[in-house]
C-alpha cells in the first residue's frame, strides 16, 4: 500500500468488515459481538476451534476474534492451523486471553496470533484493534499480490539505492533464473554486489548512463551483459528511474529483463547478412578477376595483331619483293634472303599460334555462335551446332561458353574417340545454358588441374552450374548453366 | 592487260608493302581503302577485277563486306589476315570470297593461284 493514501480517522465511515467471531461463552460473545455489529461490521459466530477452521475455510473474514480456551481446537492449535495453510495464513487473528493470565499473551503471538485482547477492555479498544488488525490485514494481502505478480513479470523487479555497488533493497525471485544467483545474494549486497556480475566492459557505461538519466530527471533504459554463475554470459534490458522514499531517500526503482535470445537472434542474423554479403563479394571479384583476365588477354592480343604481326608482315612482303627482283640478277642472293623469309614466317606461324591461343579474336569480333561454327568446321568428324540464339550474349557468358565448348571439343577428339559430335546453345527466363554432346567413350570427369575444372569455376563465377555426365562407354554431355539477365 | 586490284586494310604500312610486291609481280593495284565502307564505295566507282579484303576492319565485318561485294560486282573477293585463316572454318566460302591467304603468304603467285587468271 503506498504511503501517500490518506489515513482512514474515525470522521471517515468505513465499509463494515467481515469479522469471525469464535466464543464459546455467552458473556464474551456479547461483549465482542454487540459492539462490533453497533459499528456496522458483519459477525459470525462459532463456538469452537475446528467449527471456526471450517468457517475460515468457507469465506475468509477480514478479521478473525478468537477465545484462548475454545474446545475441540484450542486457540494456540487454531493460530498454527492458519498459519500452515497457505490460503488461510494472511488472516489477522486476535486472540483474546485472561489479564489475570499475563504468559498467555506471549504464547498466543508465539503461536501465531497477530495480536491479543487481555480481558476485560474497553469497547473503544476492541474497536481500535479490530480496526488496526483489518487494515495489516489488508496491507499484508496488497502485499502478497505484489509479490505474486513480481514473481509472475518476466523480468528482475527491484528498487536499489543509487550507489557504484547498485546496492540492492528487494529484487524479486526471477533474478535468479537470470543471473543463477538467489535474490538474497543481493540483498544489502549481502553475500554480493549487483555491479559484480555486470560484465567488467559494462560497469562504466552502466553507471554513467543511468547516473546521467538520474541527473537529467528522466527513466533510463540500457542493454548490457551480465556474468551468470555458472560463467555464461546474458544480455539483459534494464529499466528503471530515481524515486524519492521517506526519509529523504533515494532510490531506483526499475525492472531488468533477460535479452539474450533475442540478442542471439539478432547476431545470428548480422551474422548470416555479413556472410551472404562475404560470399556475394567474393563472386563478384571472382567475376572481375575473370573479367579483367580476359580484357587483358583481349588486349595483349590485339597489342600482338597491330604491333609485331603487322610489322612482320610488312618486312614478309617487303622480302619477297626483294627476292622477285633478286632472282633475276643475283639468284644466289635471293636464295639468302629466301632462307630469311623462312626463317620469318616461320617465327610468324608460331607468333600467330601465340596470339590465337591467348584469345580467339573472332570471338569478340563476331560473336559466340560465329566462332562456334568455325570451330566446329575445323572438327575431323560430323560436328553440327543445334539450337543457338540469334542475338548475343553477354561478353563473359560468350567467353565461359566459348572455352567451355573448346576444351570439350578438344576432348571429344583427343580422348574420346567420338564419331559425332554436338553443340546447343539456349537462352531462357534470365538463364543462358550450352551443352556440348559426343558419342565417345565416356568416363570424363572435371578432375583438380583439368582443362573441365578450370572452366567450372569460369562458370561458377557466373553463379552458374557445370555438369558432366559421362558414363564409361557412352558418350559425354557437359553442360553449363549460368544467370544471363 | 593487268588485273586491277583494290588493296582493303587499316595497316598502311600493308598497304603499302602489298601495293610494291603485287606491282612488282605483275597486278596494276588501282586503289586502297582503310575501311569497310570505303572499301564498298571505292569498288563501286574503280569496279578492280580483285579485293584484297582484310578479315578484321574497324567499322564493318570483313565477311559482310566480302558478301556484300560479291553479290553486287564481278570483283573476286580475297580475303587476307595475319590471324590463322582455320579459325574462320566455313565462314569464307559463306562469304562469297574465292578464299583466303594469310598476310604472310601474299604474293602474285598465290593470289594468281586463288583468282586463276
Amino acid at each position: 500500500m503506498s504511503p501517500g493514501e490518506p489515513e482512514a480517522g474515525a470522521a471517515m465511515p468505513e465499509p463494515g468488515a467481515d469479522i469471525l467471531l469464535a466464543a464459546s461463552s455467552e458473556p464474551v460473545c456479547s461483549l465482542v459481538r454487540v459492539p462490533l455489529e453497533e459499528v456496522g461490521h458483519r459477525v459470525r459466530l462459532v463456538a469452537d476451534g475446528l467449527s471456526a477452521l471450517a468457517a475460515l475455510k468457507r469465506q475468509l473474514p477480514d478479521v478473525v476474534v478468537a477465545e484462548w480456551d475454545l474446545p475441540r481446537l484450542d486457540g494456540r492449535g487454531l493460530c498454527q492451523a492458519v498459519r500452515a495453510d497457505r490460503e488461510l495464513s494472511a488472516t489477522h487473528v486476535i486472540i483474546m486471553t485472561s489479564a489475570a493470565r499475563a504468559e498467555r499473551a506471549a504464547e498466543a503471538l508465539e503461536a501465531g496470533a497477530n495480536d491479543y485482547l487481555a480481558t476485560p477492555f474497553e469497547r473503544t479498544e476492541l474497536l481500535a484493534r479490530v480496526r488496526a488488525g483489518r487494515r495489516a490485514a489488508q496491507l499484508r494481502a496488497s502485499e502478497a499480490r505484489l509479490r505474486a505478480l513480481m514473481a509472475n513479470v518476466p523480468g528482475a523487479i527491484y528498487r536499489c539505492a543509487p550507489d557504484r555497488d547498485w546496492t540492492m533493497e528487494l529484487i524479486s525471485d526471477e533474478i535468479e533464473r537470470i543471473s543463477g544467483y538467489p535474490p538474497a545474494d543481493f540483498i544489502d549486497s549481502a553475500v554480493r554486489t549487483f555491479a559484480s556480475i555486470i560484465h567488467p566492459d559494462d560497469r562504466h557505461r552502466v553507471e554513467e548512463a543511468v547516473f546521467e538519466a538520474c541527473a537529467a530527471g528522466r527513466p533510463f533504459v540500457l542493454e548490457y551483459r551480465i556474468q551468470r554463475a555458472d560463467g555464461d554470459e546474458r544480455w539483459v534490458l534494464e529499466r528503471g528511474q530515481l524515486v524519492h522514499g521517506t526519509n529523504a531517500r533515494t532510490w531506483l526503482d526499475g525492472a531488468i529483463f533477460d535479452i539474450s535470445a533475442r540478442r542471439q537472434a539478432e547476431e545470428e542474423r548480422r551474422r548470416r547478412e555479413a556472410e551472404q554479403a562475404r560470399v556475394a563479394e567474393l563472386r563478384a571479384s571472382r567475376a572481375r578477376i575473370i573479367e579483367a583476365a580476359y580484357a587483358a588477354r583481349q588486349r595483349i592480343e590485339r597489342d600482338l595483331h597491330d604491333g609485331a604481326q603487322q610489322r612482320f608482315v610488312a618486312v614478309a612482303l617487303q622480302l619477297r619483293l626483294l627476292i622477285s627482283q633478286l632472282e633475276k640478277t643475283a639468284p644466289d642472293t635471293a636464295a639468302l634472303v629466301k632462307d630469311a623469309l623462312d626463317e620469318l614466317l616461320y617465327a610468324m606461324g608460331e607468333l600467330r599460334e601465340l596470339a590465337r591461343g591467348i584469345h580467339p579474336a573472332l570471338l569478340s569480333e563476331r560473336g559466340l555462335v560465329r566462332a562456334v561454327q568455325a570451330l566446329l568446321s575445323r572438327m575431323p568428324m560430323a560436328a553440327r551446332l543445334g539450337e543457338a540464339p540469334e542475338e548475343r550474349l553477354p561478353e563473359p557468358v560468350e567467353v565461359a561458353f566459348y572455352y567451355l565448348i573448346a576444351e570439350s571439343l578438344t576432348n571429344a577428339c583427343k580422348h574420346a574417340d567420338a564419331n559425332m559430335v554436338s553443340v546447343q546453345i539456349g537462352r531462357a527466363d534470365g538463364r543462358a545454358w550450352v551443352e556440348v554432346t559426343d558419342d565417345g567413350v565416356g568416363g570424363a570427369t572435371a578432375s583438380e588441374g583439368s582443362g573441365l575444372c578450370e572452366l567450372g569455376d569460369r562458370v561458377e563465377a557466373l553463379d552458374g552450374t557445370l555438369t558432366i555426365l559421362s558414363p564409361p562407354g557412352d558418350g559425354t554431355t557437359v553442360r553449363a548453366e549460368v544467370a544471363c539477365a | 592487260m593487268k588485273e586491277t586490284v583494290l588493296i582493303v586494310d587499316d595497316h598502311a604500312a600493308f598497304r603499302r608493302s602489298a601495293r610494291l610486291l603485287l606491282e612488282a609481280e605483275g597486278y596494276n593495284v588501282i586503289g586502297e581503302a582503310q575501311d569497310g565502307r570505303s572499301a564498298l564505295f571505292q569498288a563501286e566507282s574503280l569496279a578492280p577485277d580483285v579485293v584484297l579484303l582484310d578479315v578484321f576492319l574497324p567499322d564493318l565485318d570483313g565477311f559482310e563486306v566480302a558478301s556484300e561485294l560479291t553479290g553486287r560486282s564481278r570483283a573476286v573477293v580475297v580475303l587476307i589476315s595475319s590471324r590463322d585463316g582455320r579459325d574462320f572454318g566455313a565462314l569464307v566460302s559463306e562469304s562469297g570470297a574465292r578464299g583466303f591467304i594469310p598476310k604472310t603468304e601474299l604474293s602474285g603467285a598465290s593470289l594468281a593461284a586463288l583468282v586463276g587468271r
